[in-house]
Formats: structure tokens, C-alpha cells, sequence
């Protein structure tokens, strides 16, 4: 059916510029303590990603301006799980994001995806940094962003695919420590709390996924489209970022890897999947 | 026929009764025409209401007379004698069996009938040969499903109130591709249908359309707004909350599969279902060790764990080393992980004792049809501290086998049109439903014939005549099918030791305990398999042991979730070290070759049953040569031959082609003692015989193989028959030995019955004088 296509096929991203408030984070937000980021450099880098997604893979790209009252509003794949027709409009964590949320929601649904909405609903929270969708499950991190009633409520969303929760160590996010490598291959860091997870990942699932280990944990994550040209794209962490792991992208055969730098959003704990949200919106059905 | 007889007629009875009685013989003869013609459905709403009256339990015998007269009337139901005669020490009872069209296939029974009895009958009804992946439920005082057990009778099953049954999928084939027929395809579909309307199998709005559109093409047809009316699809149901939106979207996909067949469309149904997460899954509502509610879904892979429509766990058979009860208790015991030494034991609560059965008895039946190759053997009876229960039917592995044997043209399955617009509720009755069943029915069996059958002489086919269709086959292909004659024994070892079976199943507070025997090497040792089998199983568990605790590293601090993993064993052993591409190895494909292992394990034990056998030159077992250590072909002299059990005959005739009038004759006949003690043994049934002659310049090899069945076990008896003709330039003893050795190179189980010298020599006029 529509919903079971391999992972990797997107037609559409949505992103969301950098605002010039890129850093300064609500005072509540001191884990990051003296982070100095470069905000032209962030742009760069954004700008860079998103011609890649636009030029290199073919993607029709959607921006959303950026807003200065939402500086976190960039990482916007933290606001929307989409899977399908459906787009599950979450409820982040921190007061201060769930306004990030409105812009999003227009755009989905002028995609004419099917709006779905987390809301209040038992105090869940969830934030799509923690979900990662394998075209034939989903696993949700519970972290200190994403609780147990927040995957219950994407569970109900998304129906056909089991829904598993896994641990996420040391305060990371689930998509900090893997992401999807290919239709049926899971990228994810070397380090022990990742480890942890993907133990538990391998006993819930039904599915046989293959592994890519990579040294460092910032290489784990990464964005993997099937574009419209049926080929195969990946979008890395450049080397000057992750020297160890560049060699452990050339073991995918055929791929065309695009090294994507994203040094800046990452100081901030973002990556290169927190800047955008991917969509198809040409289901196939069989 | 009596079937016009509808609910209006109610006041001729007494007239139509004597007609019927006129009709005996006629009626009789055309109940065998009815089962080619199974059901004719048209009739049976209007018998039902008038036969439903009669459905109580308890029936006297007095009431004999009206029991002909219900039978005689629901003449559908094609009872196996005939209700008019040999009733007189039997009790009748009615079994009115929900199907999965939604339709009611009423019939009678004998009240001491067992489960298999129905169960056959429905499918005889349905004309269905993949029997194995179904089953009849039944529900029970607290409105809960129970699968009838086809080996213990039905009346034990029941208990209490009217014999009412539905027929059911009990295992949700993974590939439903992979099955042989379209109509076991559309049976599923149906099934699957019902669990989507019911809310059992979640899906998701889009699926809902895609499964409603292939439904409505599979039910319908193309589709064509003349024929079919604008509103044709809100008489059809596809999800539990049905919107006006969603029935848009089935019929705009409707319109895009115009061609299509009814057996495509639902294949692709079928590859839709299956790839829902819940699909096949029977939930169990139970309680974790801190008392939350948890649900337990039994599924083809194993044991899944969930909170909340959340997965939090999962148990893949290979995993789990043994399924017990106790009480309200469920427990499951888990192979060790990887960075652990001993078992685990997991204990669940169920909301009672008959749930927590309920639960163990899925899991062990999932266990057997999903993961062994072959049913595990009856537990001898000094050993049965528990509950005997084993699933006793074909295991998918045998099933695919047989039906892969099934060899009749498609029947044509006329899928009904019923609407089944209530379906769910009749399906899934909660005693609430039963109000809005009666009209629905009505509606539904309105609607048409069911299935025809094409094939008439199909329809007759049991299970053992099946059985040895495959053994036909077997013939050709050898290597193939090991147990494919399976089918049969289970049935009977089960019919043998019912009623202790019932006893201990019964038995309220007994630990039933079940051991995996593919797991269980202690358990195992009970077994009847040889001790050979025994080390190389053992091995193969300690080998996987030993492969799990390689990577022995111990995780610091036990948090909830390493609780989880802690529990839940069996990583695969890697060095994560090298980045590269790794498989993950996954339990399921790592403990595939003990699973291969499996299959020698399962035939072997049979195989040397089948030795023991009490017809001489039989090969009982799966005539699996290659299996078999070769034994001793270097014993070929004829003489030594000739003292063993049984087998071939080897005629050695030398002869002179002399063109003489006068020669002497002498015949000399080794002949084995053991042929005759067989003697008293049922000789079985006979069910073909074939002949096959090879000569070449010397010899002159008849193969005779002959099929019976007897007692459920059917037999492949080959006998051959060398004989070696030549003069005596042949070295005759030197021909003979090649003959035997030839023999038991192609069936190592044959024994020499006998050998016969025959010795035709030329009397010279000298000799003739002496």
C-alpha cells in the first residue's frame, strides 16, 4: 500500500531558515552553557543543504522564512512526524517550541497531507528527533523530550506500522545516535549508550535490518533519499567533521554521497536530519 | 428435496413429513449429490429459523422423530449416516457454524463426535484442502474464543448452551502468496476482512481504502455504475468507523482496477494485510509482574509485548525455551542472552486460569505450526506431570508441502455477494450482537450460492487419500516430501489417548507445563528419537549457547530498559569494532540451522518407527533413502540374504534353450519365517497399486508397489521382484548379489523375503537312463 513503500522515497523537503536568533535559546536552556555559534556560517551550511536536497538529489523544496520569536525553529523536524498522507503535528517538549509548530502545520497541509494533532493529550510530548521511521516500523527514543504517551499517541496516528519504544542514553535523542542508511539499512554511532539501543531496536523488531556502524556519534546521523532519479543519495557529515567515519560511507555501493557540513546546528544538538522534514507525495499503491 | 420447506411452511410440516419419509431413499441419494454441491446456500436462511428452534442442547432420544425431521429438513448439512436410519443409540446434536462469508453452515452431529469431525465437514462444505491454516472457535461462558481441539470431542468442549461455532483462521500464513489454492486465498481475505471491520487488525484510513477497493473488486467486480448503482459501496463494510470520505476513495480506486479477477484482487489484499503490524497477532490481555496492563500477541514470529498499542518487547520463538502455566499465571522461560549466563524466567498474569491456558495453548500451537517441522510426539504417559496437549495438526512446513501436492483444477469460487454490512458483529458477537445476527443472516445467506464446486469427485477427497496422493508423487520424487504423509498419524495418535489428553487437560489446577522439544534438550531426552539425534541436537544447542555468551562483556547498571534486554537474550556475537556493512543477525536467521537440523530430527525418529513396521518390504516411513546411513549393501550373498526378513524376491532361473522336450525341474525356496506372522494385522485398505517392469539382458526387475491405509496410517508397500534368467555361463550367485545390491542401494529399508533357485536342466538320454 501507499504506506509501505521502502524507506527513502521523498518528493518534497520542508525547511525552515535560520534566524538571526540562531543560539539564543530561551534562558531555560543552559545545558548548552557558552556555545558560541557562527550565525552566518549556520546560513552557509543551511544553504548548502538545502541546494543539495533541491539540485543534487532533485527534491522540491519548501521553505518556511525564518521567525526571530522562534529561534529553535530550524530544527523543524522536530514538529511534524510524517509518514504517508499523514502528518502528525507533535507537541515539543519546551513551552517556547510549540509555537513552531502553526507554519508547519499550513505547509503539510497545503501539501494536502492529513493533519493529525498530538495536542495535550495526557501530557504527551514528542518530538520527531526521537522517532525514527524505517519505512516498516517505527522506533521512538523516550528521552528527556519524548514520553511514553507521546509514542502512544504517534502509535495511534500510524496504524498499519508497529510502533516500538527503545532507550536513549545520556541524554541524547534517538536520531542523534542512528538514522536510515538506506531502504533497509540503519546508520548508528559506535558509542555504548547507542549500542544499548540498537540491542533493544534488534529484539522488537520483526525486520532484518543491516548496520552501519560508524566511529563517531555525530557521523550517525544522516539523510538517505531515493530521489526521483531512482538514485541512491546520501547526506553526510564532510570529513573535516567526522574524519574517522568518511570511509564507512564509501562501503555503500553505488551511492552518490553528498557531504553536508552542519558544524553550527550542531553545536546547538541539531543535525542534518533536524533541519528538514521529508515528504512523498507520490504514493504509489500496488 | 425438502429444502423448499421454508419458515412459512411450518404448518404442513406433519403432511411434508410423510412425504419425506416417501422421499427416504431419494433424499439419501442426493445427499451425496449435495456434497458436490456443498450447501446449497439459497435454502439455508429459510431452514435456519425453523432449525434453530430445535437447537437445544440436550436432546432425548424420543425425540428422534423430530430430530429427522430438523436434519431432514436442513438437508444441507450432509450427514454422514443417515438420520433417518442408524440413530438409534446416537444422539443427534446440530452445530450451526458462523462462517467467515457470514453465512451459517448448520449440520448434524453425532454427540459424541469429535472436533475433526465438524472441522472436516465445514471444510468439505467449503471445499477447502488448505485446511491447517483454520480452525472452529467456540466461544465459552465469559464470551471467550477457544479453539476447538479436533482430536477431543465436542461435546467436552462445550459445555454448555446451544453447539454453535464459527470457522476461523488459526494461523495467519506470513506469505499468503505462498499458498497453493485461490480458494484458501479468499477464505483468508474474509477472515481478514472481518479482523479490519472488527478493529482487530488496525489499520490506517489509507490502508482502509486500499483493502476496502481490492475487497469490493474481489466481491464485485469491475466496476460499472449501471449494474452496480451509485451507492453500492455503503452496503459494504471495510472499516470499523466507516465515513462517506473513505468510501469515496474505495470507489475512486475501484474504478482504477477494471480486469482485475477476483483472485488477483485479493492477492493484493493479501500482500497489503500482511504487512500490517498487527496482522495475525492474537492479543491476550495480561498483566507485567508490577500489575501494569500489558497485552501478549501470539503471532507466527513469537511473543510480542505490548502497553498501549506500544511494543515494548518481543519474544521470537527461537528465544523462548519453555511456555508453562500455572493457575493464572503465564511464564515464559528465556534462553539465556548474550551477556548472561542462566535462563530467565518472564511471569504474566491473565485475568484467570482459563485464560492463562487459553494463552499457553495458542502459544504452544503457534510454536509447533510456525517453528517445527513436524508436530512434536505425544509425551509418554509415566512422563506427563502436565497436560498432554500438543498440536496435533500439520505444522505450515507440512502443509505447504502437501498442498504444493494438491493437484485439481482451481474450483471455482463464486465469492458471495452477501452484504455483509453487520458482519463484525456476528463475527465478533459480543451478546449484544446477537440481536442484530438473526436479520443479517438472513440478508447475507439472501444473497447466493456460496461455492460451487467444479470437480465433483474433488470434493471427496479425505485427508488420507491426500495423503497418499502425495506419497504418489513421493514416488517420483523421493528426496522430496518427508512428511508428507504426516498428515495422518497426528490425527491418530491424538483419536489414542484423547480421553487422558481430556483428563489432564481438564484437570483445573494442574501445572501444565510444555517444553519445547526443539529447545528443551532435557525434555527431549524423553523422546523417542534415537540417541544419535539427541547428540546432534544437543550440540546444536550448545553451540548456539556458546555463540551467545562469546561476547561476554556485562552492562553496567540495570536500568527498565536493560530489565528488558536483560529478559530478552540473544544478541547476535559480533565485534562492532569494524565499520562496515554488518547483517545484523537476527535471532530468527541465526538459529535457522538447528531449525534445518530440525528436519533430519522429525524424519529420522519416523523413520525408524516406520522400520519396526509389521508388514514386510514396507516402507512405511517417508521412503527417504538418502536420509538413511546406507546400511551394510556389502552383504550380498545370496544365502545370507535369504535368511532375512522379508522383501525381494529374487528368482534365479537358469535355463538351457535347448530345443528338448525332457528337462528336470528343481526349485529351491529360501523363504523368510517372518512373512506370515504378520498375518492378523488389519490388512488395511487398499489404495492403488502399480507395477513396473525394467528388463534388461539377464534380469528382469518387477517393482510392485501397492498404497493402503489402515488406521489412519497409510502405507507404501514396494515389492520387488528380480528375476535373473540366463544360462549357466551367468554366474548366477555373482547376479543375484548384484540384484540385491542394486535393490538396497535404492531402498536401503528392504529385506529379502525370498529367494527361489530354479534350475531347468537339459536330461541327456545318459541322464534320463541313471
Amino acid at each position: 500500500m501507499a504506506n509501505m513503500c521502502p524507506y527513502g522515497r521523498f518528493t518534497h523537503a520542508v525547511v525552515r531558515g535560520v534566524p538571526e536568533t540562531f543560539g539564543k535559546a530561551a534562558g531555560d536552556d543552559c545545558e548548552k552553557g557558552e556555545t558560541s555559534v557562527d550565525l552566518a556560517k549556520a546560513q552557509r551550511q543551511f544553504g548548502c543543504l538545502t541546494g543539495a536536497l533541491r539540485q543534487k538529489v532533485g527534491l522540491q523544496l519548501i521553505e518556511i522564512p525564518a521567525d526571530p520569536e522562534l529561534p529553535e525553529s530550524w530544527r523543524i523536524e522536530d514538529v511534524a512526524v510524517i509518514q504517508g498522507d499523514t502528518a502528525l503535528i507533535t507537541r515539543p517538549f519546551k513551552q517556547q517550541r510549540r509555537g513552531e509548530v502553526e507554519a508547519v502545520r499550513k505547509v503539510v497541509s497545503e501539501l494536502n497531507l492529513t493533519v493529525v494533532e498530538m495536542g495535550d493529550s495526557g501530557g504527551a510530548t514528542l518530538e520527531g528527533c526521537d522517532v525514527l521511521f524505517t519505512g516498516r516500523e517505527f522506533f521512538v527514543g523516550i528521552s528527556s523530550h519524548t514520553n511514553h504517551r507521546g509514542a502512544e499517541v504517534l502509535a495511534d496516528t500510524f496504524k498499519d506500522f508497529a510502533v516500538s519504544t527503545v532507550p536513549v542514553c545520556g541524554g541524547a535523542r534517538l536520531r542523534n545516535i542512528c538514522s536510515m542508511g538506506g531502504p533497509q539499512t540503519i546508520i548508528i554511532s559506535n558509542s555504548e549508550g547507542a549500542k544499548k539501543t540498537l540491542r533493544m531496536m534488534e529484539q522488537l523488531t520483526d525486520h532484518h535490518y543491516e548496520v552501519l556502524t560508524v566511529p563517531e556519534d555525530l557521523a550517525a546521523n544522516c539523510i538517505y533519499i531515493k530521489g526521483p532519479s531512482k538514485l541512491d543519495f546520501l547526506l553526510h557529515r564532510p570529513a573535516e567533521e567526522c574524519p574517522e567515519s568518511v570511509s564507512a560511507f564509501q562501503k555503500l555501493q553505488d551511492y552518490t554521497l553528498l557531504p553536508t557540513a552542519c558544524s553550527e546546528a550542531s553545536k546547538l544538538g541539531g543535525s542534518l536530519s533536524s533541519l528538514c522534514l521529508l515528504v512523498n507525495r507520490k504514493l504509489t499503491y500496488f | 428435496m425438502t429444502t423448499e420447506s421454508g419458515a412459512d411452511s411450518e404448518a404442513k410440516q406433519p403432511r411434508e413429513n410423510k412425504e419425506t419419509e416417501k422421499e427416504k431413499g431419494k433424499a439419501k441419494a442426493a445427499a451425496a449429490a449435495a456434497a458436490a454441491e456443498p450447501a446449497s446456500p439459497q435454502n439455508q436462511p429459510e431452514q435456519f429459523p425453523a432449525a434453530a428452534g430445535h437447537s437445544t442442547p440436550a436432546r432425548k432420544e424420543q425425540e428422534q422423530q423430530e430430530v429427522d425431521q430438523v436434519s431432514h429438513r436442513s438437508s444441507i448439512s450432509r450427514l454422514s449416516r443417515s438420520p433417518l436410519k442408524g440413530v438409534k443409540k446416537t444422539k443427534i446434536m446440530e452445530c450451526k457454524v458462523a462462517l467467515l462469508d457470514g453465512s451459517d453452515f448448520t449440520l448434524n452431529l453425532e454427540k459424541r463426535a469429535r472436533g475433526h469431525v465438524l472441522f472436516d465437514k465445514i471444510c468439505e462444505h467449503l471445499n477447502l484442502l488448505e485446511k491447517d491454516y483454520f480452525g472452529i472457535t467456540c466461544r465459552d461462558v465469559e464470551n471467550q474464543k477457544n479453539w476447538i481441539d479436533p482430536g477431543k470431542e465436542l461435546k467436552k468442549q462445550i459445555r454448555t448452551g446451544p453447539w454453535n461455532f464459527a470457522f476461523n483462521v488459526k494461523f495467519y500464513p506470513p506469505d499468503p502468496a505462498q499458498l497453493t489454492e485461490d480458494i484458501t486465498r479468499y477464505y483468508l481475505c474474509l477472515q481478514l476482512r472481518d479482523d479490519v471491520v472488527s478493529g482487530r487488525l488496525p489499520c490506517s484510513f489509507a490502508t482502509h481504502t486500499v483493502l476496502g477497493s481490492y475487497a469490493v473488486q474481489s466481491e464485485l467486480g469491475d466496476y460499472d455504475p449501471e449494474e452496480l448503482g451509485s451507492d453500492y459501496i455503503s452496503e459494504l463494510r471495510f472499516a470499523p468507523n466507516q465515513t462517506k470520505e473513505l468510501e469515496e476513495k474505495v470507489m475512486e480506486l475501484h474504478k482504477t482496477y477494471k480486469g482485475m479477477t477476483p483472485a488477483e484482487a485479493e492477492i493484493h489484499f493479501l500482500e497489503n494485510a500482511k504487512k500490517l503490524s498487527m496482522y495475525g497477532v492474537d492479543l491476550h490481555h495480561a498483566k507485567d509482574s508490577e500489575g501494569v496492563e500489558i497485552m501478549l500477541g501470539v503471532c507466527s514470529s513469537g511473543l510480542l509485548i505490548y502497553r498501549d498499542r506500544l511494543r515494548i518487547n518481543r519474544f521470537a520463538w527461537p528465544k523462548i525455551l519453555k511456555i508453562s502455566y500455572k493457575r493464572n499465571n503465564f511464564y515464559i522461560k528465556i534462553r539465556p542472552g548474550e551477556f548472561e549466563q542462566f535462563e530467565s524466567t518472564i511471569g504474566f498474569k491473565l485475568p484467570n486460569h482459563r485464560a492463562a491456558k487459553r494463552l499457553w495453548k495458542v502459544c504452544v500451537e503457534h510454536h509447533t505450526f510456525f517453528r517445527l517441522v513436524s508436530p512434536e510426539s505425544q509425551p509418554k504417559k509415566f512422563l506427563s506431570l502436565g497436560s498432554k496437549f500438543r498440536y496435533s495438526g500439520r505444522t505450515q512446513a507440512q502443509s505447504r508441502r502437501a498442498s504444493s501436492m494438491i493437484n485439481r483444477l482451481a474450483p471455482l469460487v463464486e465469492r458471495s455477494s452477501s452484504k455483509r454490512y453487520n458482519m463484525s458483529l456476528s463475527l465478533d458477537g459480543a451478546p449484544i450482537a446477537e440481536n442484530h445476527e438473526t436479520p443479517m443472516k438472513d440478508s447475507a445467506a439472501a444473497g447466493a450460492a456460496k461455492i460451487l464446486t467444479k470437480g465433483d469427485l474433488i470434493t471427496t477427497v479425505t485427508t488420507e487419500k491426500k495423503a497418499e496422493e502425495e506419497k504418489a508423487e513421493q514416488e517420483d520424487a523421493p528426496t522430496d516430501a518427508a512428511e508428507t504423509q504426516e498428515p495422518t498419524t497426528p490425527l491418530r495418535h491424538d483419536t489414542k489417548t484423547d480421553s487422558e489428553q481430556t483428563d489432564f487437560a481438564f484437570d483445573g489446577e494442574m501445572t501444565a507445563t510444555e517444553s519445547d522439544a526443539d529447545d528443551d534438550s532435557e525434555m527431549r531426552t524423553q523422546d523417542t528419537s534415537p540417541p544419535e539425534e539427541m547428540l546432534k541436537h544437543q550440540t546444536n544447542i550448545s553451540e548456539l549457547k556458546r555463540s551467545f555468551l562469546e561476547t561476554g562483556e556485562s552492562s553496567p547498571g540495570l536500568t527498565e530498559w536493560e530489565k528488558r534486554l536483560s529478559s530478552s537474550p540473544a544478541h547476535s556475537p559480533r565485534g562492532d569494532e569494524a565499520p562496515m556493512i554488518e547483517p545484523l543477525e537476527l535471532q530468527d536467521t541465526k538459529d535457522e540451522p538447528p531449525a534445518s537440523e530440525e528436519t533430519k530430527e522429525e524424519v529420522e525418529p519416523k523413520t525408524t518407527k516406520s522400520t519396526l513396521g509389521w508388514v514386510p518390504s514396507s516402507e512405511k516411513g517417508p521412503p527417504e533413502p538418502e536420509e538413511k546411513v546406507v546400511v551394510a549393501t556389502e552383504t550380498e550373498a545370496a544365502p545370507a540374504e535369504s535368511t532375512g526378513p522379508t522383501g525381494c524376491d529374487v528368482v534365479e532361473v537358469g535355463t538351457k534353450e535347448v530345443p528338448v522336450v525332457h528337462t528336470e525341474t528343481k526349485t529351491i525356496t529360501y523363504e523368510s519365517a517372518e512373512v506370515e506372522t504378520n498375518g492378523d494385522v488389519d490388512p488395511g485398505v487398499l489404495l492403488s497399486a502399480q507395477t513396473i517392469t525394467s528388463e534388461t539382458t539377464s534380469t528382469t526387475t518387477t517393482t510392485h508397489i501397492t498404497k493402503t491405509v489402515k488406521g489412519g496410517i497409510s502405507e507404501t508397500r514396494i515389492e520387488k521382484r528380480i528375476v535373473i534368467t540366463g544360462d549357466t555361463d551367468i554366474d548366477h550367485d555373482q547376479a543375484l548379489a548384484q540384484a540385491i545390491k542394486e535393490a538396497k542401494e535404492q531402498h536401503p529399508d528392504m529385506s529379502v523375503t525370498k529367494v527361489v533357485v530354479h534350475k531347468e536342466t537339459e536330461i541327456t538320454p545318459e541322464e534320463g537312463e541313471d
